[in-house]
């Protein structure tokens, strides 16, 4: 069988929100050291808090959009607040655990508030225009479009402001780091809101060009470990790299394999990307 | 009568559990390694008994399976076992050098792509389909004596328990356990003693995943039929929730923990329909789960029967 | 949610520890149950409230409430069904606690759980005698099962049955290369093998077999994948999350080859979901069992009480309540083996017909036979319990699904 472009450009898509829900996970990681199991159930929170706004209260999707990154940037900063502050000296196994209840805490309230079942955005469907023989949708280009813009900002802020540099060193060395008077309680509370907005902004991207589901984030985790694990967790370069190589495997391999074995692209890439490079594409990782 | 049935019923999900806790524990509570697989060991120990002891039977258009025997359920559930403790040694083997959390990925991951193979190659298994007319043990003997099935199989189950948890005990208070007790509080120290500490892991790894393995036989063996529903990572959690819950390294507190998440499902059944947020109460159930998980990791973190003591080294930050 | 309105009652039973002691040893509850007294009838419902079939408990369950309302208000020998509701969490670990639980509350009839955890209950069902009615499994695995010696019945058609008749349209617009995709699940599989199964028996040719992994965050491969396997009809069975999903990518992907919905999504809700304009002017269908004689009153009434219209098997939870309570009044009592034994009796084409339980409950008092005529379907059962009628193929059409054409039971089964 011919490899039909349509594939890759699907594969782009998944990439983008692979790579943009990857990045905001791998700076928790960087800053706080561990791996947050519930980081999925905050992009299905900020995937509902649109969805309440745009289709429950029938206002514009740029305000929905702007409530549900914002919604979830708080969320994460008080989960922190209400949680993860009581376990700051825990081991990283322990936070692991904690971030465990976190999740079920947050998906089934998610099922309580708005039921079990899948929602749209109010967003017509319609046939796709398509070109050179790709369908590609508006939101499928803007998806594409704002994940750029977003790894272009977080670039940025990392190497060229002061919060961002103070960031990754404390990535390298939290100690270090304090020792040299970084206030790094501070450096939690912005990496928190970072991570959360950009979470939701995952979660509104995996909306838009899906399906708004109580379980969407949590299913979509392991993509987006196996994405930081590949990259290197805790680099940010490395997230987006992963992100995209697993997205177009992903949406190519139904070529080669059975359709139904597409979630284990994901699964094998996390586990071989873990035993052979545990530390990731461009080998910087954190540990 | 109905009752007891109830009770006996509830029962038998208790051992089974507790069975998957202790199995548990020797992983997390004596070797300190952060096992998320323990589903698949559950799934591989059900479905391999259940092919083992089913002949191929089924007619028609949703029958894919052309594997089956019908050899006698001791078998089936020796080989459940031994299987499962296989799978445990095949995925330790590539991951126990791996540090905790990592290690919690990789098995993850692996109990999931187990379950997509169980799911999708239906003449293994059936498939989505459910394995059905798995046969009980000892049915025929059993409705010969003036016991119901439900408690020859309770005291089965909980006799398994029994003889699980002495054994269990017993390792760990002696030499392997100490070796492996070293492990979950240092590494280099096991290493520096001269111990071969990936050779104990793995160990550690076959010996829970096969007692999983066995809770997963008896369960298949007394439900009729199987199928992947019931393997999802979410009996997983279920099970660390237990098992941190009655307090990682004590044995008596894994039984504990897993009878306390059974009785509390139970329980809440009764809740009768007209309360308000009846229809929420599944997921409300489930919020409570996780509420109780932080809860106890917050102000009881060594669980209820759990020791204060094995907790400060292995799950403190001070390396 | 809305069904919380109508208050649903149930009995929780509190037996003294000491009634227990010394019954050790005694198996089996058999034709236990409450018979006898005056106090409501305690009647279970067990299906999935939560989890993967989620969807369907509330449902059906309120498509139940609907009868239950007309029942306690006729009542059954001056009594009043006190309603026991059980979650399978569509999980059979769940499902066999929920029963036994249902079993200890001394129920005397089930309206019965889904085909994820059905064959885990074949056998207790039967050690408990306790009539079950499958409000929602069409799975052909329970083609061979059921009937009142095994105390099992379903109130939907199975896939069997339904599967021809998308195949019987698909072959009837000289279709004859068929690209079959499911929910990679249990009851979709059955009932996408009964399409191919019958579509390539009359010589049509199957392009593609492409399964839809539940929980995908898109099934644009998969269109893709059946787009160019070159077939000019694509049969879809999914429940309505799924269906969604792929209907999305598929109007997307600008095809012009028809495609064919399973039963499981012909609602007013799936047309709200993915749009009424947009489903007229694709080329999709959907066959679904013909509605049965009773289906107007019965969606008029479900709007009064619910303030919706009825969802997917909300007129089969409907129909296995009224079966229920009528089959208790034609025999007089209010247990198990009543009940078993009477269900057949008043759905048998020789009564009189009738669509409520009122008109049924003053025909068998007058000493009449009735044949209840059902909302779902016209529940006539055959030898296995399971009820054969008439089959619909529909379109969406101002909003709402419109009937093409019929096809006969007769048509369907030879």
């Amino acid at each position: 069988m011919v490899l039909d472009p349509q594939f890759v450009w699907n594969g782009i898509v998944v990439g983008s929100i692979i790579s943009v829900s990857a990045l905001g996970l791998t700076l928790i990681f960087g800053i706080l050291n561990f791996i947050n199991i519930a980081y999925g159930d905050y992009m299905a929170t900020g995937a509902y808090i649109a969805f309440a706004v745009n289709a429950q209260m029938g206002l514009p999707l740029v305000v929905a959009i702007a409530a549900g990154v914002g919604g979830m940037a708080a969320g994460a900063v008080l989960v922190d607040k209400v949680v993860f502050e009581h376990f700051r000296t825990s081991s990283p196994v322990t936070l692991l655990i904690v971030s465990i209840g976190v999740a079920f805490f947050i998906r089934n309230l998610i099922r309580a508030v708005w039921g079990p079942s899948g929602n749209f955005y109010d967003v017509p469907i319609e046939a796709n225009p398509s070109l050179f023989g790709v369908r590609y949708s508006v939101e499928q280009v803007s998806i594409i479009i704002a994940s750029l813009l977003l790894l272009a900002a977080v670039y940025v802020l990392l190497r060229r402001t002061r919060i961002g540099i103070a960031m990754r060193a404390a990535s390298d060395d939290r100690t270090l780091t304090r020792i040299r008077g970084v206030d790094t309680e501070r450096l939690v509370l912005y990496v928190w809101i970072a991570g959360g907005a950009i979470a939701g902004l995952g979660g509104i991207m995996l909306g838009l060009d899906a399906q708004i589901r109580p379980n969407m984030g949590f299913t979509t985790l392991i993509p987006i470990f196996a994405a930081t694990i590949l990259g290197g967790i805790g680099d940010p370069k490395g997230a987006v790299a992963g992100g995209f190589a697993i997205g177009i495997l992903q949406e190519v391999s139904v070529v080669v394999i059975p359709s139904e074995y597409k979630f284990a692209v994901a699964l094998a890439a996390l586990i071989i990307g873990l035993l052979l490079r545990p530390d990731g594409l461009f080998g910087e990782a954190t540990r | 009568m109905a009752l007891l049935d109830l009770l006996l019923v509830v029962g038998i999900i208790a051992g089974v559990y507790s069975l998957l806790a202790i199995g548990m524990n020797i992983h997390w509570g004596d070797t300190g390694l952060l096992n998320f697989a323990h589903a698949a060991f559950f799934a591989v120990g059900a479905y391999t008994s259940a092919i083992l002891t089913t002949p191929v039977l089924e007619t028609g258009l949703l029958a894919e399976r052309v594997v089956g025997f019908d050899l006698p359920v001791v078998a089936g559930i020796a080989a459940g076992t031994v299987l499962a403790a296989g799978l445990g040694f095949v995925i330790a083997t590539t991951s126990v050098r791996l540090e905790g959390d990592y290690l919690a990925m990789v098995t993850l991951s692996s109990a999931e792509l187990v379950r997509l193979v169980i799911h999708n190659e239906a003449w293994l298994t059936t498939g989505a389909q459910t394995l059905k007319n798995i046969p009980r043990p000892l049915e025929s003997t059993v409705t010969t004596l003036p016991v119901s099935y439900d408690l020859f199989y309770f005291l089965l189950v909980w006799g398994l328990v029994a003889v699980t948890y002495l054994l269990f005990e017993r390792m760990s208070s002696g030499p392997f356990g100490r070796v492996l007790h070293a492990i979950r509080e240092n590494d280099d120290v096991a290493l520096a003693l001269g111990k071969d500490v990936s050779r104990f892991k793995l160990k550690s790894f076959a010996i829970g995943a096969g007692v999983a393995g066995l809770a997963g036989s008896l369960w298949a063996h007394y439900v009729y039929a199987i199928s992947p529903v019931m393997f999802l990572p979410s009996l997983t959690f279920l099970i660390w929730t237990a098992v941190i819950l009655g307090g990682a390294g004590s044995y008596a507190g894994a039984i504990l923990g897993a009878v306390v998440i059974v009785v509390l499902r139970q329980v809440t059944r009764f809740i009768p329909g007209s309360v308000p947020f009846a229809d929420q109460l599944p997921y409300i159930r489930l919020m409570f789960v996780g509420v109780v998980l932080v809860v106890v990791l917050y102000y009881r973190p060594e669980g209820l029967l759990g020791n204060a003591q094995r907790l400060q080294a292995g799950t403190s930050e001070g390396e | 949610m809305v069904d919380g309105r109508f208050s649903r009652r149930q009995v929780v039973k509190t037996v003294g520890v000491g009634g227990i002691v010394g019954l050790a040893g005694c198996a089996g509850s058999g034709g236990s149950g409450g018979g006898s007294g005056d106090g409501p009838i305690p009647v279970g419902t067990l299906a999935p409230f939560s989890q993967g079939l989620g969807w369907v408990g509330p449902n059906a369950a309120r498509g139940r409430d609907v009868a239950l309302q007309s029942i306690n208000e006729e009542t059954i020998m001056g009594r009043e069904v006190e309603i026991n509701e059980q979650d399978t969490e569509t999980n059979p670990q769940a499902a066999v606690s929920g029963f036994t639980t249902l079993n200890e509350a001394e129920v005397v009839a089930m309206l019965g759980p889904s085909s994820s955890v059905i064959p885990n209950l074949f056998q207790p069902i039967r050690d408990a005698q306790l009539p079950t009615l499958s409000v929602s499994a069409g799975t052909i695995q329970m083609d061979d099962v059921g009937g009142p010696e095994e105390y099992l019945w379903r109130t939907v058609p199975s896939d069997a049955i339904a599967g021809r008749a998308q195949g019987q349209y698909a072959l009837s617009q000289d279709f004859t290369s068929m690209a079959v995709t499911y929910k990679n699940d249990k009851g979709s599989q059955s009932f996408s093998a009964s399409v191919a199964d019958y579509f390539t028996g009359q010589g049509g040719d199957q392009a593609a077999d492409v399964p839809l992994e539940n929980n995908a965050d898109s099934y644009r491969s998969e269109v893709q994948e059946i787009i160019d396997s070159g077939a000019d009809v694509i049969s879809m069975t999914a429940g309505t999350e799924v269906s969604a999903l792929f209907m999305q990518n598929y109007i997307q992907a600008g095809t012009d080859i028809p495609l064919f919905l399973g039963n499981d999504v012909l609602t007013p809700d799936f047309i709200e979901r993915v749009g009424a304009d947009v489903l007229a002017e694709s080329p999709v269908f959907g066959q679904a069992p013909a509605p049965g004689p009773a289906f107007d009153q019965f969606e008029q009434r479900h709007r009064d009480l619910h303030d919706e219209a009825p969802g997917t098997f909300g007129a089969a939870g409907y129909d296995a309540m009224n079966l229920i309570a009528l089959a208790a009044v034609r025999g007089g009592a209010a247990d198990r083996q009543t009940i078993t034994q009477n269900i057949n009796p008043v759905a048998r084409p020789d009564g009189t017909e009738v669509s409520t339980f009122a008109e049924g409950k003053s025909e068998l008092e007058a000493g009449n036979e009735i044949n209840y005529q059902g909302a779902s379907n016209p529940q006539n059962f055959d030898q296995n319990g399971d009820p054969v009628g008439p089959f619909s193929v529909l379109e969406v059409e101002d909003g709402s699904w419109v009937k093409l054409t019929t096809f006969s039971a007769d048509e369907l089964t030879t």
